[in-house]
């Protein structure tokens, strides 16, 4: 028995009529509408109406004033990029060598929240607290980033699971094997070389990080003797108008607020350091003085 | 200011295609000329955004101008874990959202919520026509064209970002869902109602 499809009545056609001429109609309902237009001239009415209707709305769309183009890019045209990690005067220079000597000495805890609200009394956060450090705090915002995909790909160590606290840490060890003053130009790395690798490591380790961390990065005032003047790290801050700038900003993407600013003060880019579609509520970023390790 | 001009068109073909990374890529070194080709892209697309946003052409031209300075001073910050059409029109809403709060916070008169009114510049396009249109046909376009921004500046804000994304733009319903951060079945609801509130409001004027 060949069972024929249902007939439709004149209310269900023109319930599917804008799906039909949107392309959206599956092909069984296609063809029960076309055999119902086929023999009702009043829905086949409605139908060149809605086909009518949609086009006069894409053809109300406004024509673009032409000053816009003109304007601005006049306006752009002195106009200096915010966080040109990408820029050519970023490409491998010496100093980035000792740049990322100085990377793979950065120590990040991710640890839970509640972790922190506890006071960072492990090992690692003592030693933090022993050394003196300026410290920066950013409220972290929400991103429209979806979750990504990436797999972590680093040396890295989850190392401990208390109650739902994670804490995740990098030594110099998950950087060994590579030496500073190499550039590897043109690599799948964005051509940034060592540093890149760096970082590329960096992101597996943040990949750990979840929706409901916190992250402290911890790195050694030491290890940018003589690369970072003390005069540019101590003005690592994040006022007023970064703050407001960040909350505006906050669907470019940016997520990890402190630690980007920090990043980006330090010239290094922080892209691949990222984890996609981490929210956080606090970071807070302490860069040590005069630590010890 | 004049209008008409430029007319890059909104062509989706450009979009999420490897020339344009390659021209994402470029402009975060910094170079301009391929920014530039990115505004040509995404300049009717920002543009219409403000404008029905706003509902008036001269704070559209303002907040466009301010959207795609944003763009290229915070284009390092796209990491490409969306198209950058989602990206961009992030921005825009962004920006025309903060524009809304700064005039209602500062405006003694309501905002205007309606298109084309009184002093407002009226354009027509013509895309579809090949030969130069009698003035009989031009009028009743015009009209025609009125009367569509007339309903569509009626629909409520999240009726009108479906109708403007998908009937306007062309969007996909899957692009529209990553734009809105809806639903794709939200995104068909909302549309669907939005559509048969413009089919009734067209109606009433006896389009």
């Amino acid at each position: 028995m060949i069972l024929k499809p249902k007939a439709l009545d004149c209310d269900t056609a023109r319930a599917l009529m804008f799906d039909y001429v949107d392309g959206v109609l599956c092909e069984a309902d296609v063809l029960r509408l076309e055999a119902h237009i086929a023999e009702c001239d009043a829905c086949k009415r409605e139908l060149d109406d809605c086909r009518q209707m949609l086009g006069s709305v894409k053809n109300s769309a406004y024509s673009v004033p032409s000053g816009l183009y003109d304007s601005v890019m006049s306006k752009i045209a002195d106009m200096p990029q915010e966080n040109g990690r990408l820029t050519k005067s970023l490409r491998f220079k010496p100093w980035m060598g000792a740049l990322t000597a100085a990377c793979a000495a950065l120590m990040i805890l991710v640890v839970g929240r509640g972790y922190i609200d506890a006071g960072m009394n492990t090992a690692d956060m003592a030693e933090a607290q022993a050394g003196e450090y300026a410290r920066i705090d950013a409220n972290m915002f929400d991103s429209p980033n979806v979750p990504g995909d990436a797999e972590p790909s680093g040396d890295t160590s989850s190392d401990d699971q208390r109650g739902g606290k994670t804490t995740v840490t990098v030594t110099t060890d998950s950087f060994a094997g590579f030496a500073p003053n190499t550039p590897k130009e043109d690599s799948e790395n964005d051509g940034y070389g060592v540093e890149a690798h760096a970082f590329s490591l960096l992101d597996a380790v943040l990949a750990e990080v979840t929706d409901s961390d916190t992250a402290v990065l911890v790195c050694r005032k030491s290890d940018f003797e003589g690369i970072i003047p003390d005069t540019q790290a101590a003005t690592v801050t994040l006022d007023e108008a970064v703050y407001e700038r960040y909350l505006i900003d906050s669907d470019a993407m940016v997520t990890f607020t402190g630690y980007l600013e920090l990043l980006e003060k330090l010239s290094i880019d922080y892209r691949a350091a990222v984890p996609d579609g981490a929210q956080f509520d606090v970071c807070e970023i302490y860069l040590l003085i005069d630590g010890e390790n | 200011m004049t209008y008409g001009g430029r007319d890059a068109g909104l062509n989706l073909s450009q979009f999420n295609t490897p020339e344009e990374n390659m021209l994402v890529d470029l402009a975060k070194n910094g170079d301009r000329e391929a920014f530039g080709k990115l505004l040509c892209m995404y300049e009717k697309f920002v543009y219409n955004t403000a404008r029905l946003k706003l509902g008036n052409a001269d704070d559209a031209f303002d907040v466009s101008q301010e959207i795609f300075i944003k763009v290229w001073k915070n284009i390092n910050k796209y990491r490409g874990d969306c198209k950058f059409a989602t990206w961009i029109y992030k921005i825009s809403t962004n920006a025309c959202l903060d524009f809304l709060r700064h005039a209602k916070a500062t405006a003694t008169e309501q905002f205007p919520t309606h298109i084309d009114g009184e002093g407002d510049e009226i354009e027509v396009e013509f895309a579809d026509e090949t030969v130069l249109a009698s003035p009989e046909r031009m009028l009743e376009k015009r009209e025609t064209v009125n009367a569509v921004r007339e309903a569509i500046s009626r629909l409520s804000p999240e009726a009108r970002e479906v109708v403007e994304l998908r009937d306007i733009d062309g969007f996909s319903y899957e692009e529209i869902a990553e734009m809105t951060g809806l639903e794709i079945g939200t995104v068909k609801s909302r549309l669907n109602r939005a559509r048969a509130q413009l089919r009734a409001m067209l109606a009433e004027i006896k389009f």
